[in-house]
């Protein structure tokens, strides 16, 4: 395809007064991603790899160097840029229906039009009778669906996930991972997805690049036959590239080099 | 109950009535006893502790307190001491007391509850505030009483400043916390969905601070019963506190307890009506 990166990340650095700790901050990172891509990002724990994703966001500013989405420079958060966090982010005083359409009322979209889209997402992610639910009702995964149907409702150009399903036990997370698959392929949506699990890493790019330090240290392509099954697990490239990776997370022993 | 279930969650209260009901039960058993056991060995025990048999038979001595009407003739104009006489006095005093500390309170939640979120807007201004407003908080506010008595006489607009100025300072305190302890998440999630600052105020802020905020209001509703007696202690001519006023210039023990029984009934009606509807208004939290 002939046409521009839908995320352009130049000589980014982001470094936080002594309030914040060091450890997050970034330096130097440079990142181009297609459009329609699902890009993960992996590395250690206060490598700077939510710092990255959170500038990308708009959430912090750059300390230096630019970030485009689209070809428009990033100043603030936008429509044009959902996000999933990691932590709860259902607000608790909306009914489950409200929470899915809240971006599209920040955009101004008429009520008519904003039930009906609400309506397609409710049933996408599986919540099909909890519309009129609060969160609280719900169980962890439930309130996840609620804030990915949130994310896309707007019909963002980019979805930033930020270890969105780190704190969901292992059948739940699977299912999140499947469903996110599942919304990407009928979208086909720029996806920038945060985590430190190679296995979800692996289940989901197509691309996975590593940050540590606060600096992108490697950059490789995924290109294992979708949709991915259990027997990936046996696959010799994606064994190698496992411990490739686990060796970058710092698993001294494990790496293959 | 294991020793999990003696902390936290196995310690939560709930509004039972029923719980009420004993121990207000207990209160009236205990005290009944105490007074049996006083009676014989005081020279003036109704000046003590009157048993509840001649509390209740004071009842009709609080005509005195009626101005007349209704049918029901006033004691100063030669009327005689009534039940009815006595039940229009207390409802007489207690709707003027109760309007008062209900305006009082009113005026309280919407400055309260309003300069909170104007000074809670800016994070700038939050902390600017933080330390008056603290300062204010710690005022003994019923040491004030008598300055605002001064200042705008012994009438019931003394009083209603003096409850809305005490519940406000509460209420207001409670506010600017909420908004502080507001979780961050909740705001750049609002962001990236593209929610401007007004409507992230308006969605976010204000729903996230009312649990907080009920828990505020509750408090200033409870102190501003004492604000509404003190006020009426102190100076103003009508209302409950008067009453307890002309009892106490007299010794009269039995009707001080009468009325006390009624500021008591008064101020849990109160807060057990703000409870039902703070339920009702924040139902997602509960």
């Amino acid at each position: 395809m002939n046409t521009a990166p839908a995320l352009e990340v130049t000589n980014l650095t982001v470094s936080f007064s002594h309030e914040k700790t060091v450890v997050d901050a970034i330096e130097g990172v440079n990142l181009a991603v297609d459009a329609g891509q699902f890009l993960v990002v992996i590395g250690p724990s206060g490598g700077g790899k939510s710092t990255l994703l959170n500038a990308i966001a708009g959430l912090v500013s750059p300390s230096q160097g630019t970030i485009t989405a689209h070809g428009k420079p990033v100043t603030r958060p936008g429509r044009d840029r959902g996000m999933v966090f990691q932590r709860d982010t259902a607000f608790p005083w909306m009914r489950v229906s409200d929470n899915i359409g809240y971006s599209l009322r920040a955009g101004g979209v008429p009520r008519k039009e904003r039930e009906s889209i609400v309506a397609h997402y409710v049933e996408s992610v599986g919540l099909t009778g909890a519309e009129r639910s609060w969160p609280k009702q719900l169980s962890g995964g439930m309130r996840k669906r609620v804030a990915v149907a949130a994310a896309f409702a707007s019909d963002p150009e980019m979805l930033l996930m930020d270890e969105p399903f780190g704190s969901l036990d292992f059948v739940t997370k699977m299912r999140l991972q499947e469903l996110s698959l599942k919304l990407w392929s009928e979208t086909r949506k720029t996806i920038v997805f945060v985590t430190h699990d190679v296995d979800e890493a692996l289940t989901l790019a197509d691309r996975i690049v590593v940050i540590a330090g606060g600096r992108l240290v490697d950059d490789l392509s995924v290109d294992f036959r979708r949709p991915r099954t259990d027997d990936l697990r046996a696959d010799p490239t994606a064994i190698a590239l496992r411990r490739h990776l686990l060796g970058r997370l710092g698993l001294v022993g494990m790496s293959a080099e | 109950m294991s020793t999990g279930d003696s902390f936290g969650a196995g310690l939560r209260t709930t509004h039972n009535t029923w719980k009420l009901v004993i121990a207000a039960v207990t209160i009236l058993l205990v005290w009944e006893v105490v007074a049996h056991i006083l009676e014989p060995r005081l020279q003036f025990p109704d000046q003590v502790l009157p048993s509840i048999e001649r509390t209740v038979s004071a009842f009709p001595e609080l005509s005195n307190y009626w101005k007349g009407g209704l049918g029901v003739r006033s004691t100063e104009s030669g009327g005689p001491q009534t039940v009815e006489g006595g039940a229009l006095a207390m409802l007489d005093n207690a709707f003027i007391t109760g309007y008062r500390l209900l305006v009082g309170m009113a005026i309280a939640l919407v400055v309260g509850v309003g300069a909170g979120l104007v000074i809670g807007y800016s994070a700038f201004a939050r902390k600017l505030a933080f330390g008056p407003v603290n300062l204010l908080g710690m005022l003994p506010v019923l040491a004030m009483v008598p300055l605002f008595a001064f200042w705008f006489g012994a009438t019931t607009r003394a009083e209603v400043l003096i409850i809305a100025f005490g519940a406000g300072i509460t209420i207001l305190r409670s506010t600017l916390n909420a908004v502080h302890n507001v979780p961050q998440v909740y705001v750049q999630a609002a962001q990236t969905m593209g929610a401007g600052p007004a409507m992230i105020y308006r969605t976010v802020i204000m729903p996230a601070i009312t649990p907080e905020l009920r828990g505020g209001v509750r408090i200033a509703l409870t102190f501003s019963w004492s604000l509404a007696l003190g006020a009426e202690l102190i100076g103003v001519q009508s209302g409950l506190g008067r009453m307890m006023v002309q009892a106490a210039r007299f010794s009269q023990v039995d009707r001080m307890i009468l009325i006390c029984g009624a500021f008591v009934t008064l101020a849990a009606v109160t807060v057990i009506a703000f409870d039902r509807l703070a339920d009702r208004m924040i139902r997602w939290a509960a």
